[in-house]
């Protein structure tokens, strides 16, 4: 009998010990070295200084981005990406230090973004110049001068801006789509120390109602579901990270003008 | 005193816990719960009673009426045991007729008709709904929406679904 149950248990172990191997297989595949690693770390490392960049609209940008590229040596070609890796513009030289490179026609991601602009030549490519842009859709809403808040509900993204120019971007969870968040002008209510779902602390958003601000039951706030944060999950208030919202109540002024849209 | 190590407590030893994952992982693949796209969990579907709903996705860990936002009221319905993350693994909320409005799955145990879980990658859930699917940018996550109204989103961060959401609207 106890044979028995001994000859059955290194019958289940074996089973058990073929079937790990088994499993264990595809991991042993995996520590082969993807292909193309040793390529990358040959290839040559850029030799020429990065080209200068000015923007005529500040970090601030349209859909439509134009502005100036000039380096120190001549170049064959200047390579735009935006995003980080994918080139979205590459313009043919011809030998000039100079050029004017409009961006009319590229269509960039939306929200931040890296530009990143390189010029080549025979001999190599420059060292990128590399640029914070934020592509907010239209600027038309956007003062030239003073402070403003923009809550992009697309972006899912909340923005400080003065002068037209960031200052500081967060990202935010808005409302369900079946609880949105309100779209308009709003003024920025002072900070309140809070708890629960609304985290740390949560500032009112005031309406306009014939001449005075009135409260409305929609404000911005931390969060005690971090997850969320860039999702569409809560009621309409627009939500932050606690950190982020801290921070939020230090640098932006009570009263600041909040665009959401 | 040193404990002499014996080959055959060794290997029973692995074998034991080979098959503790094993089965772990097959019983997960049994216990999938079904998610329909654009409809609901289970056989809770969008637009039915909330209590109704309820009994019939299971056991209720935490129900509450949930007034912290914007004077809307919310009843939601969580599921499952709390996970680390503080999430659970099926949230459903009910608005103040009552009527469930959405189902948000954070767990790998709720797969969809398509065969879409928590977990899944980018490039199954591409090849799953093709075009079907309309991509959102986002600061976090990536959101990819099959259908209007309702419909269904999958939240991905770092390639991986995180989250599905079937709504109403």
């Amino acid at each position: 009998m106890i044979q028995t149950a001994r000859a059955a248990v290194i019958a289940w172990a074996v089973g058990a010990l073929v079937t790990a191997a088994f499993l264990g297989a595809p991991s042993r595949v995996c520590a082969t070295a993807p292909e193309g690693v040793e390529a990358a770390a040959t290839e040559p490392q850029p030799q020429r200084p990065a080209p200068r960049v000015s923007l005529a609209s500040g970090r601030v940008v349209p859909r439509r981005l134009s502005f100036e590229v000039s380096a120190s040596e001549p170049a064959s070609s200047v390579v735009i990406s935006a995003g980080g890796e994918t080139p979205v513009h590459t313009v043919e030289l011809s030998g000039e230090a100079s050029w004017s490179v409009a961006l009319d026609s590229i269509d960039l991601p939306y929200g931040p973004l890296w530009l990143a602009v390189v010029t080549r030549d025979a001999s190599g490519t420059s060292v990128p110049r590399r640029l914070r842009l934020y592509n907010v859709g239209t600027v038309s809403d956007m003062p030239v001068s003073g402070r403003r808040v923009l809550v992009d509900k697309r972006a899912m993204r909340v923005y400080h801006v003065l002068n037209r120019r960031v200052l500081r971007s967060w990202p935010v969870a808005i409302g369900m789509p079946s609880a949105p968040t309100p779209t308009g002008t709003f003024r920025l209510g002072a900070p309140q120390p809070s708890g629960g779902a609304w985290g740390v602390l949560r500032r009112p958003l005031l309406k306009k109602s014939g001449s005075r601000w009135v409260r409305t039951s929609y404000y911005i706030h931390g969060t005690n579901e971090p997850w969320s944060i860039g999702m569409m999950a809560s009621h309409g208030c627009v939500r932050m990270f606690n950190s982020h919202v801290r921070e939020f109540a230090r640098t932006v002024p009570n009263g600041t003008l909040v665009r959401i849209r | 005193m040193t404990r002499a190590r014996n080959p055959r407590t060794r290997s029973l030893a692995v074998s034991t816990v080979t098959f503790i994952l094993v089965a772990s992982v097959a019983s997960t693949a049994l216990a999938a719960v079904r998610v329909y796209e654009g409809k609901g969990v289970a056989s809770a579907r969008l637009g039915m009673r909330d209590s109704v709903a309820a009994a019939r996705i299971g056991k209720v860990t935490k129900s509450f009426r949930d007034r912290s936002y914007a004077g809307r009221v919310v009843y939601k319905y969580c599921f499952g045991r709390k996970m680390s993350s503080g999430r659970y693994p099926l949230e459903m909320y009910g608005d103040k007729t009552r009527k469930v409005f959405q189902f948000t799955v954070n767990s790998g145990s709720y797969v969809t008709v398509k065969g879409i879980r928590v977990g899944s990658g980018k490039d199954a859930l591409k090849r799953a709904y093709g075009d079907a699917l309309v991509e959102h940018e986002g600061s976090v996550y990536k959101r990819y929406t099959l259908g209007r109204a309702p419909a269904t989103d999958f939240y991905v961060k770092s390639d991986k679904v995180t989250s599905i959401v079937v709504r109403a609207r």
